[in-house]
């Protein structure tokens, strides 16, 4: 009987530092006269604090594990042939008084910002113009036309955006959330790139 | 009469100029498909688009001509609810904001409270914009 293990490896795995990971953690195994259990608790790897941020774990370092589990397997490769291992450490806090600065930057920054484009775009005499266009009489303030607006604007930045704090507005995936996945994504080729010429030390400067 | 021939073909390519670009503006901003995907009208695209040239048609006419419309103040406020609105989403679109976000999330660990640095941004241009309007303004 032909012995065939179908092996589609995933992309990206967060692990913990100090456990040892397994093949079934890295990757999706379908057999035709296998003994799965065995081939996924093979050890590929063992995460430790050395090894940086990110780990790649290449498929032809996996070949021969298999193999020496049970010789007379062939393999069928489905999908990406590299894994990213992301070594988290166990405890991770999150610092919430660099979060509160955070929050109060981006306040006072964005609304600077705001104001910085209304002097920008003379929107003052805009504003006068159109309120007087609409009513016929001259306003130096026109804050009937001025308040709304500037609610109008948080609201369009909601809308943008899909979100009300935790509710969503709808199902579809925000910009954002679009945006986040795009950098996730240019940040796992880099490493898949770069981590698999220095295989023992990190080049992402991104340590925390 | 080749003097105004010659005023009006410089009129006419200044405006096309500034249509195109309005244009290209547009499309590189990105608003109206993402309007389209939330309220899931994509079929309607045709007619927001004749909705933004005719807009743009008008707004080109009362900013050039001196029409008044003497109109209830009230009128106002919807008028400056839907301006705001635009200018939003205008500012949320621009790829800046969109940019910075993964990276700053990212540095400093606080994936899943990304909202609240959102609703900062979002309530940040709200009080930015109502200070300027209310205080900053003699």
């Amino acid at each position: 009987m032909k012995k065939v293990l179908y092996i589609k490896l995933l992309n990206r795995v967060v692990v913990q530092v100090g456990k040892s990971v397994r093949l079934g953690d890295i990757a999706r195994l379908q057999g035709i006269n296998i003994q799965l259990d065995d081939i996924k608790n093979i050890i590929v790897h063992e995460a430790k604090k050395e090894d940086g941020t990110h780990t790649v774990i290449d498929i032809l370092e996996l070949l021969p594990l298999i193999q020496s589990v049970d010789s007379d397997i062939s393999f069928e490769l489905i999908g990406v042939t590299m894994c990213i291992l992301e070594l988290e450490n166990a405890v991770k806090k999150e610092n919430i008084i660099l979060f509160l600065f955070v929050w109060i930057l981006l306040f006072a920054g964005s609304s600077l910002a705001i104001i910085y484009f209304h002097e920008d775009v003379s929107m003052q005499q805009v504003q006068q113009r159109i309120y007087f266009l609409i009513t016929g009489e001259y306003h130096h303030k026109p804050l009937l036309l001025q308040v709304p607006y500037s609610l109008g604007l948080g609201i369009g930045m909601v809308l943008f955006f899909n979100q009300w704090f935790k509710t969503r507005l709808n199902e579809e995936p925000s910009p954002l959330e679009v945006e986040m996945f795009q950098y996730q994504r240019s940040m796992d080729e880099y490493v898949l790139v770069n981590e698999n010429k220095k295989p023992t030390k990190s080049v992402n400067e991104d340590d925390p | 009469m080749i003097h105004d021939l010659f005023v009006a073909f410089i009129g006419f390519s200044g405006g096309i100029a500034v249509g195109t670009g309005f244009v290209a503006f547009l499309s590189v901003i990105g608003i109206i498909p993402r309007l389209t995907q939330l309220t899931k009208t994509i079929k309607k695209i045709r007619a927001y688009e004749f909705a933004v040239v005719v807009g743009a048609l008008f707004g080109c006419w009362i900013s050039l001509r001196d029409t008044v419309f003497f109109m209830p103040r009230y009128v106002s406020v919807p008028i400056g609810l839907l301006a705001g609105m635009f200018i939003g989403m205008l500012a949320a679109a621009l790829t800046e904001v969109l940019n910075v976000f993964p990276i700053l999330a990212k540095r400093i660990g606080i994936q899943r409270k990304i909202v609240y640095l959102l609703m900062a941004i979002a309530l940040g241009k709200v009080f930015g914009s109502l200070f300027h309007w209310i205080y900053f303004i003699e």
